[in-house]
Formats: C-alpha cells, structure tokens, sequence
C-alpha cells in the first residue's frame, strides 16, 4: 500500500512523514525545504505501508520545479491514498490545495494539523463539519508533538483498503461550471489517455493555461480552450486563470468560514521579537550580532577540541615510529591512515558538529525568511531577490543542498545565478579549512575578514552574472512562517543527516586518500603531479611544490586538500614548513577554486551541463586571480 | 464579495503606502506568473491586508493575509494597487 502525503509548505508533512517513517526527510522552517520525494515504510497496525513525501505545493498549478514535482507524482504515480496535511492556522488558504485534490478523484484524508497552534491564534475548526462539506474524512493532529498520528493513518489506511473517494460535489458559480461542462465533453484527444484523471478537472487545467496539459491537447482543442478562455474573459473582465484562481479562492474562503469560528488571538511573544528582529535598524544590528555569536560559538568549540586532538595523534605517531621501522612500506601506510582518521576527528569533527547544530537551529526556528526580508534590498543590488538568500544560507552548511535549494526561485535564470554565486559560498568543508587553517594558526579575526572578503566576491560575481544575463526577475513572494521552537529529534536527525555525508562518504575517501598519498610518496608518484601543477602552486601561488597533490584531493572533498596537506607536508604544525603568507594564499584558493565533485554533480541537474562548465571555468581563474592578488598584495605590504 | 457600487476612493500602489494600515486590493498588475504566486498564497483581489512593516532602502512589504505573512519585493508591490480600508 502506498499513501503519499501532499500539502503546502511548511504545513508539518515533513515532521509527520518523520514521525511516522522514522527521519529521512529533512523539514525546515521555510517553504519548499522538500525538493524531492522521499520514501519510507511505516508500520501501521502490523502492516507495512509504503509512504511518500512530497514536495510542498500551493496548487497544482505548479510556478516553481519544486511544485511541478508533486504535481507529476500525483497524476503519473500509482496511489492508493493521499494524505493532504493542512496547517489548521491557515485553514482557508489551505482548503485551496485540497478543493484541487479533490477534483483528482483518488481516496483522500484531510489532516488538519498544528491544531494547537490555530487555537492560540484564536480560530476554532469543527473537524466533523468539514469533513461533511468536503466529503472526506479529516483527522486533526500535532505533528511535532505525535498527537493524532495513529489515528490519522487508521483512517488513511481504511480510505485507501476500501477506495473511498471524495463524495461531495463542490461546484462554483453556475456561468463558470457551464464552461467546465462544455468544453469537458470536447476533450477526447490523446490528453485524456495521458492523465486518467476526471475531465472536468482536464478541463480546468486547460483553461488555467497549464504547459504541462496544454503540450498535450491536439489543434481542435486547443482553439476550444482559447475559445473559453475568450468568453471567461468577456463575461468576468479578467483573464481566465483570474477568474477560475478566485473562484476556488472564494469557495475555500466560504468553506473555512462555515467551520471556523474566530476569537481574539493571543498575542504572544513571537509578535515582539519580529518586533525587534525584523525592525528598520535593529533588525540588522540583530542579523549581524546573531551570524556573530554564531560563527565565534562554532570556533570556540572547535578551538577548544582541535589543539589537544591534534597534540593526541601527534603522539601516536610519533610513538608508532618509536616503535617500527620508518622506512618499510607499511609504516609509510600506517602513518597515512592515522593522519586520515586525525584529520577527520581533530579538525574537521570539532568545528562541524557545532556548525552544523547551529544552523539547524537557525532553520527551524524559522529565521531564515525573515533574513530574507531583511536583505531583499541587498540582492536586488546584485540582481537577484530576497528568497535567493535562502540557498546562499544554506551553502555555509554545504553546497549541495544550497544548489538543489535554489529551485524555490521561479525564474530559471534567478536559479542559474543562485546556484552560481551558491558555491562560492563557503560550506562547512572549507569552513574547516579556514578555521582549522587561518583561525588556528593566524587568529580568528583574519578568519572572519576571509568570510567578509567571500561576501564581497559573492557580491561582485552575482553583479556580473546579472549583467552577463539581463532580465527583469518578477521580485520576492515568500511567505514568512511563525516562529517555532526547534524540536531536539528535528535538530539531531538533521545535524547527524547532514554529518552523515562527512562520516560515511568524505571520511573513507580521506583515509584511503591519505593512505595512497603516502603510497605515492613511498613510489614518488606524487611528485610527478606536483611538478605537473607547479607552474601554478610555485609559480603564481608561492606556494610550497607539495601542496599540488592536495589541491587535486580538494576537488573531491574540500576538507581534504587541508588534511591531505598535512599528510603531504609531513607534520599537524604547519607553520614550520609554510609562512603565514603561504597559508592565508592557500586557504584563499581552496575558498574559491572548482565545486567539489558532489556539487559539481548537484549543478548538472540543476542548471545544465553548460553552465556547470562555465562555473568551474570561472572558479578556477576566479580563484587563481583572488590568491595571486593576495599574494601580491600581503609581500607589497609585508603584512606578516 | 465585491462591492460593486461605491464611491471610489483614492489608490496607491502598496509599495507607496505606509505600514500599520488595513488596505484592500483593487487590481494586480502583473504577470500570470506573479498573480498565480499570490493567489497560491492566499491573496487575490478584493482582499483586506494589513500592512505589518516595510524594510528601508527599498526592501519589501510585510504583509498579514488571515493569519499568513508574506513578505513582498518593491518590483511586485509596486504592481499591486490598493485602496484605504477605514474599518
């Protein structure tokens, strides 16, 4: 049995998709956090039920590739249900989405869900009447807290067992339904076979002017439907999608009307903190002072653990050679190993946990929204819009998610810029390497002018990519969710999904990595690639000849050029063997230089082959350039 | 849900008017795109908002639409005309 759960963002289906099918999909306090299905088995009464996460939607007239997934998924996959979660608060926006769901005829359960919340906002839902008017049962629930879940899937398993399809009819204004009805009997073509769903909601798809269906119809009906279109239009003085769009938007408003009933909201202390963090001024002495006390957080904590981790393996291989042969071939290897699992437990591990909490935290609770609105006035001057500060946010954590993110933007080439400028920002990755690197040895305030300095070269890049693709983007929609307290299971599934990545696939790679490096040293193999790419790292970089290999092991992983770095160069204390200057050029160029390869793989499907190449292209000068000038600049000045 | 008689008073665009204020929406003028955006989010023609705060150098409108906030760009408030609400 397959249920699939359908709603408009930040309804709660990811947090009830968790909670039934354990933590797979990550939810977030913005819209669109879900840009793909997930899937997962729950157990529900001794049965196992397949169940599927879909993306957030608002309608099934889909405006960005996030809806138009769910979309397709609903009228391709095979269902047996569909569970439409609906944030109780928002009830009449909300029924909007389910008047759709209704239309496609498939057993359907309506979850009123955050029921607690509407409460407190003062809106009162009788559940039963509802569930009459919509001829669908409706189950209420508190997903973070588990309240209703089982009852929910005990009725969703009963509707799917038995086919139980919506029973009531929820017709609008007659002049409109005659429409529907006339050009509904003239659709026949090989659309209706394309989508086995009812024609009059064939009809309604065509006449709201939707690609998806109207690639589909043949020449005669597509002059029907523009024919329609034309007298809609006559009759209402609006375009058709207008008048069919606040149709159902009066319908929903009618329908939550009759089974709400509204008191004086409390207001409570959300209301004075947007107060605050969302004023003209103090909004962004806040935002500065929030990204403050966050990074110094993640570097005292990471500081605290990186030096007597660090001075722990030192003394383990130094005991090691004590004890063995150097020069054989598997101290060699031994040696590489314990400075792979080194790099992975003192450097990285230190500063990502805490990050990665951190940002988790500033997720949830729903922050993220309210820096965009902060800073939409920004973006615009680098040519995009607020919402496109979400992916970038989300790139401190890692690029890859950031550049799957940026499909909350609606035009492609917002998308296309986003994604761009995305993986210039810093990712956990090579913040490990600024902190492990530049803060560790130079002092955290050189650290924090590297990530001022980034802001800029974002800045800059995001300028001349607007200029390279010159277009009027439509401006920010994005809806600003309450605050919510961040729920512990939510921040510990996402931190550990997200250092999963790390642990299991970067981790491995980095020990078999360094374990190769010093099998390559042990051969000299690695010194035909440092020769190979010494123009660059000694000719224009200044840098030690050693460092080539690393930067070939960065694309892979960017933490890897700097743990790799320490195996290449034999020892944790760098600065015996590189100035200051040379670890500031370094850092500057792993900053900047060529996407790591799952990032790489995360462009391609996002913005096409093409432009993934000019990305690196750019990347590589970009980087070459940056570290160069720095090099140039701190000799003018000696500034070490 | 429209009123169709009544003396018509005076509209601005909503980026033009100040924040802490009920107004309703008399016309969008936009693109399919944007109109669909909006009403996916609840709001369409002849809807009260109020006006929660607006962001300086430009930024966006903060909005409340029943019980939803949304913030909107100044490319999108300026296409969107509104007229005083005095209730």
């Amino acid at each position: 049995m397959r249920i699939a759960f359908v709603g408009q963002p930040n309804s709660g289906k990811s947090t009830l998709f968790n909670s039934v099918a354990g933590y797979k999909s990550l939810s977030a306090n913005f819209p669109g956090s879900t840009v793909h299905y997930t899937f997962g088995k729950a157990r529900v009464g001794g049965e196992i039920i397949e169940v599927v996460d879909l993306p957030g939607t608002y309608s099934l007239t889909a405006s960005s590739p996030a809806e138009s997934a769910a979309k397709q998924y609903l009228l391709e996959k095979e269902i047996d249900a569909v569970i439409n979660v609906v944030d109780a608060s928002l009830l009449s926006r909300s029924l909007e989405l389910t008047l759709e769901l209704i239309e496609l005829q498939i057993p359907l359960v309506v979850c009123l869900n955050m029921i607690d919340e509407a409460e407190r906002k003062g809106i009162h839902i009788d559940a039963a009447k509802l569930s009459e008017l919509l001829g669908v049962p409706v189950a209420t629930t508190v997903a973070t807290k588990g309240v209703g879940v089982d009852q929910l899937f005990y009725v969703a398993r009963r509707v799917a067992r038995k086919r139980e399809l919506p029973s009531s009819e929820i017709l609008g204004h007659k002049d409109i339904e005659d429409v529907f009805a006339e050009l509904a009997e003239h659709i026949n073509g090989k659309i209706a076979s394309r989508f086995p769903i009812s024609k009059r909601l064939l009809a309604i798809k065509l006449l709201e002017g939707d690609e998806a269906f109207l690639e589909m119809a043949d020449e005669g009906e597509k002059r029907l439907v523009a024919h329609y279109q034309n007298e809609l239009e006559k009759t209402h003085g609006r375009p058709a999608d207008m008048v069919i769009a606040s149709e159902r938007h009066a319908l929903a408003m009618e329908l939550a009307e009759a089974v709400s009933t509204v008191t004086k909201p409390r207001r409570d202390i959300r209301d004075t903190i947007d107060d605050l963090l969302m004023h003209r001024v103090w909004g962004y002495a806040f935002l500065f002072l929030i990204i403050y006390i966050f990074f110094a957080l993640v570097f005292k904590i990471g500081a605290l653990f990186e030096g007597p981790l660090l001075k722990l393996f030192d003394a383990a291989i130094a005991t090691l050679g004590a004890h063995m042969d150097q020069g054989t071939l598997l101290f060699a290897l031994l040696k590489g190993v314990m400075q792979g699992v080194a790099g992975g437990v003192a450097i990285v591990l230190p500063y990502l946990v805490p990050f990665l909490i951190g940002l988790a935290v500033l997720e949830d609770v729903g922050y993220l929204p309210r820096v965009a609105f902060l800073m939409d006035a920004f973006m615009h001057r680098i040519g995009l819009h607020g919402t496109a500060i979400v992916p970038a946010i989300l790139g401190y954590g890692c690029n890859v998610p950031a550049v799957m993110a940026t499909r909350v933007l609606t035009s492609p080439r917002d998308r296309t810029i986003a994604a761009v400028i995305s993986t210039l920002v810093p990712c956990s990755a090579r913040m490990t390497v600024i902190f492990g690197l530049v803060a560790f040895y130079l002092g955290p305030s050189w650290a924090l002018g590297l990530y001022v300095f980034d802001i800029a070269v974002i800045a800059a890049s995001g300028k001349v990519i607007s200029l390279l693709m010159p277009e009027l983007t439509p401006g920010m929609i994005l809806e600003v969710p309450r605050y919510q307290l961040p729920a512990i299971r939510s921040l510990v599934s996402k931190t550990w999904l997200r250092m999963r990545e790390f642990v299991v696939v970067a981790w491995p790679l980095l020990i078999i990595g360094s374990a190769l490096l010093a099998l390559g040293e042990f051969y000299h193999v690695d010194k035909i690639a440092n020769v190979a790419l010494s123009p660059l790292t000694t000719l224009v970089l200044g840098l030690p000849i050693a460092v080539g290999t690393t930067l070939i092991f960065g694309v892979l992983r960017k933490e890897l050029s700097m743990i790799m770095l320490i195996q290449a160069l034999g020892t944790a204390n760098i600065l015996s063997v590189m100035t200051p200057q040379q670890v500031m050029v370094f850092t500057v160029f792993v900053m900047f230089y060529i996407p790591c390869v799952a990032t790489i793989g995360a462009l391609v499907k996002e913005i096409g082959t093409r432009f993934t190449l000019y990305t690196i292209v750019y990347t590589f000068f970009l980087a070459t350039a940056i570290a160069a000038v720095v090099r140039i600049a701190f000799t003018i000045f000696s500034v070490f | 849900m429209f009123r169709d008689k009544r003396t018509r008073r005076e509209t601005n665009t909503l980026y033009h008017t100040g924040a802490s204020q009920h107004v309703r929406i008399v016309d969008i003028i936009g693109g399919r795109g944007m109109r669909q955006h909006l009403s996916q989010l609840g709001i369409g023609i002849g809807d009260v908002i109020f006006i929660k705060r607006n962001a300086p150098f430009g930024g966006p409108i903060l909005i409340e639409h029943n019980g939803t906030e949304i913030a909107i760009g100044r490319g999108v408030a300026e296409r969107i005309i509104v007229e005083e609400e005095t209730s």
